[in-house]
């Protein structure tokens, strides 16, 4: 009978690990609402389960997002997930040539070499199968060792590994991350012990316990080393779901949901959970949150989601965010970061059923317009943009209403920043009701605040555009000229046209069509810091961020253009170079067109 | 009466010996750029809401400070916290935030 006592931690460890997932699991997917669930039925035999088990291979195991940051990064989170995958899967395998029963227990694969002695196979001998093994197994090891070498140095020289600063762990994390240091090193002790008193080994446990044997008595100190390695992994296992190891599973689930459930699982609180579990702390988003750069580390998504996995939402950690998304950009697990803040201010602001109903009145229209116009309320305060893009209309030729020509209401972004959802909506209704009243096919916007808002919550059945965008299809259409005069400048992309979409590439390439030679537009995308994301937060932090942001903006002394009026409104006030809007650039560049 | 251009005054006297002023110094301490406002009004000057209404910023933050709850509920309602008011400050208060938590008053038992 191949059973020993020291085999028990590990295995009542692996037993508690697999029931509360399971029930963890469980909880989550009976919280989904009825429709995702039917979603859910519906794609499980289906090319979604081959997207997500591939997503699932790339990222949980090869990590290329990581790779792709920084290639030691990568190596060393590689190293822990593929090393010890492929340790238990060929494990398991191996252990098939040494036992005659079809079903092992599971600890039997895992302590193998305190079981079967096998010292006919060399240490170096790869012909036969299980030398093979033997070989493939105790290099493995070393790969896994290497990252955890890596892991170690990593706490001390962060900046080798790309990143400035790295994460502060909490009492389970730091009890849960010391087992994990411990497995891999008491594994190699104890095989290598192991081998040395009975024969036996690879090329690494082999000759190590060799060398030891010369001077240490590994007779007596086996035994106690392969109930270390036990105990350790016993701990780890028993640690993990309250630990950040948790991200190992919870990605898996997170990355299924995802492309199981489809765009309406992101908005539901069992993905919340799932995603805040999915955090695997690996302290990327540290060096991207300006907040956190500007002195408030607090404020960063990873020290938001420790808060949260506690079940505590601490308002100057929830509101103090700008909900720029440059975390979110970078995150490598891929968290929806911005809805997670978002869902926490609901919790925080939005229980509040009192809604001011707003009052509107629309104008009197003669015609039906090609445009519907929407300045927004920021640009009310840049008389200039507002200047450019009725003059840029004329010379184009565009029938347009204005909207909100008399001052308006908000278009419930700022509202739905701050959690106050039921507002917000109120907002949404009579600004959609005025919109499609308009009769007109496109809507175009100055503010990407609003342009946000209009895309992604109003439900339209017309087109929206941001205004850099309409200009650009106006300009490749032939019904605007514009000379290329523009001299060189910075290009600052706002947090809220979403710098991975293609609104934002759309507005870098209308910015290369106004100057001769694209290469000399040097591109930011920091957050100005005047967004309405942040509620709340130290009035030195906020004016530090924007300190930061208009350095790294107005690079070489050149002049700013963005295509905010926020954006624009802020930088003016941090920077001495001139801040424009790029409808003000392209309005100057067409009348020197017109004169010419 | 009305025709000949006058009519009655509503008494607007406020008995600030009878307000409950313990709030408003708890806010105070916790919006520590309130304390900077001057009162200039720019803020109602740009206000969204007020070209729609009567919603006067600057009137809100002057009847908080002087107690009148059931008054602040009224009107901080009508905030559609679109920032404009944070933008134009010359004090550099965040007037969006006053306003919001002014509007979460409405939750929290009211002397």
């Amino acid at each position: 009978m191949t059973f020993d006592p020291f085999v028990l931690p590990f295995s009542i460890g692996l037993l508690y690990l697999m029931v509360v997932v399971a029930e963890r699991f469980r909880h989550w997917f009976v919280g989904l609402p009825p429709k995702v669930k039917r979603t859910i039925g519906k794609r499980v035999i289906s090319s979604h389960t081959l997207a997500a088990i591939w997503e699932i291979i790339r990222e949980g195991l090869f990590h290329r997002n990581l790779w792709r940051r920084n290639p030691l990064l990568g190596y060393m989170h590689m190293s822990f997930a593929l090393g010890w995958f492929l340790l238990i899967v060929l494990g398991n395998i191996e252990s098939r040539f040494y036992s005659q029963l079809h079903v092992n227990p599971p600890y039997y694969p895992i302590f193998l070499k305190f079981f079967v002695h096998d010292s006919h196979v060399l240490p170096f001998e790869l012909s036969t199968i299980p030398g093979f093994f033997r070989f493939t197994m105790d290099f493995l090891l070393l790969y896994v060792l290497s990252g955890l070498m890596l892991a170690w140095i990593k706490r001390t020289r962060s900046r080798w590994f790309g990143m400035i600063s790295t994460t502060r762990h909490n009492a389970a994390d730091r009890v849960a991350l010391t087992a994990l240091w411990l497995i891999f090193p008491l594994r190699l002790l104890a095989e290598s012990f192991t081998a040395g008193c009975f024969g036996g080994g690879g090329f690494l446990t082999n000759t190590l316990g060799a060398a030891l044997a010369s001077f240490l008595p590994e007779e007596h100190l086996y035994y106690p080393l392969w109930w270390a390695y036990s105990f350790a992994l016993g701990v780890f296992f028993m640690l993990l779901p309250y630990s950040r190891y948790m991200h190992i599973l919870a990605e898996m689930g997170c990355i299924m949901l995802k492309h199981w459930g489809g765009s309406e699982v992101l908005t539901t609180q069992s993905y919340y959970e799932c995603s805040m579990q999915a955090c695997s702390r690996c302290g990327v988003c540290l060096d991207q949150c300006q907040v956190a750069l500007a002195g408030n580390p607090g404020v960063s998504p990873v020290s938001f989601i420790r808060e949260l996995r506690a079940g505590r939402i601490p308002k100057e950690i929830a509101e103090g965010c700008l909900m720029c998304r440059r975390c979110q950009d970078v995150c490598p697990v891929g968290i929806g970061l911005i809805n997670l803040r978002q869902w926490a201010r609901e919790q925080l602001n939005g229980r509040i059923p009192v809604v001011a109903a707003p009052r509107y009145s629309p104008v009197e229209m003669k015609a039906i317009p090609d445009v519907v116009w929407f300045a927004g309320c920021m640009s009310h305060l840049s008389p200039g943009l507002i200047r450019s893009v009725q003059l840029l209309f004329k010379q184009a030729g565009v029938k347009y209403y204005w909207l909100d020509a008399d001052g308006s209401i908000c278009c419930g972004r700022p509202a739905q920043l701050t959690g106050r959802t039921a507002e917000a909506e109120a907002l949404i209704e009579v600004n959609r009701q005025a919109i499609l009243d308009s009769g007109a096919k496109l809507l175009v916007t100055n503010c990407p605040i609003c342009y946000r808002v209009f895309c992604d919550h109003y439900d339209l059945p017309i087109e929206v555009m941001h205004h850099s965008s309409y200009f650009l299809r106006l300009i490749d259409q032939g019904q605007l000229q514009v000379s290329r005069g523009l001299k060189a400048f910075n290009l600052h992309i706002p947090c809220e046209l979403d710098r991975t979409s293609v609104d934002a590439d759309r507005m870098k390439l209308l910015a290369s069509q106004l100057v001769e030679n694209s290469e000399v537009i040097s591109q930011s995308e920091w957050c100005c810091g005047g967004s309405l994301g942040r509620l709340s937060g130290q009035d030195e932090v906020t004016r530090k961020i924007s300190t930061d942001a208009a350095f790294n903006t107005a690079q070489s002394n050149l002049p700013v253009v963005t295509g905010c009026p926020l954006c624009k409104k802020t930088l003016q006030r941090y920077t001495k170079v001139p801040v424009s809007d790029i409808a003000e650039q392209i309005y100057l560049l067409s009348a020197a067109e017109k004169v010419n | 009466m009305k025709s000949f251009g006058f009519q009655k005054i509503v008494d607007r006297q406020i008995d600030l010996d009878k307000a409950d002023l313990s709030l408003v110094q708890a806010l105070a301490r916790e919006l520590t750029g309130w304390q900077r406002c001057i009162g200039c009004g720019s803020c109602s000057a740009t206000c969204t809401a007020a070209g729609m209404g009567s919603f006067n910023p600057r009137k809100v933050q002057m009847l908080v400070r002087m107690g009148q709850w059931d008054q602040v509920a009224q009107e901080a309602v009508h905030c559609q916290l679109c920032g404009k008011c944070r933008l134009v400050c010359p004090r550099d208060v965040d007037t969006r935030q006053l306003m919001l938590e002014f509007k979460k008053l409405q939750t929290i038992s009211r002397p």
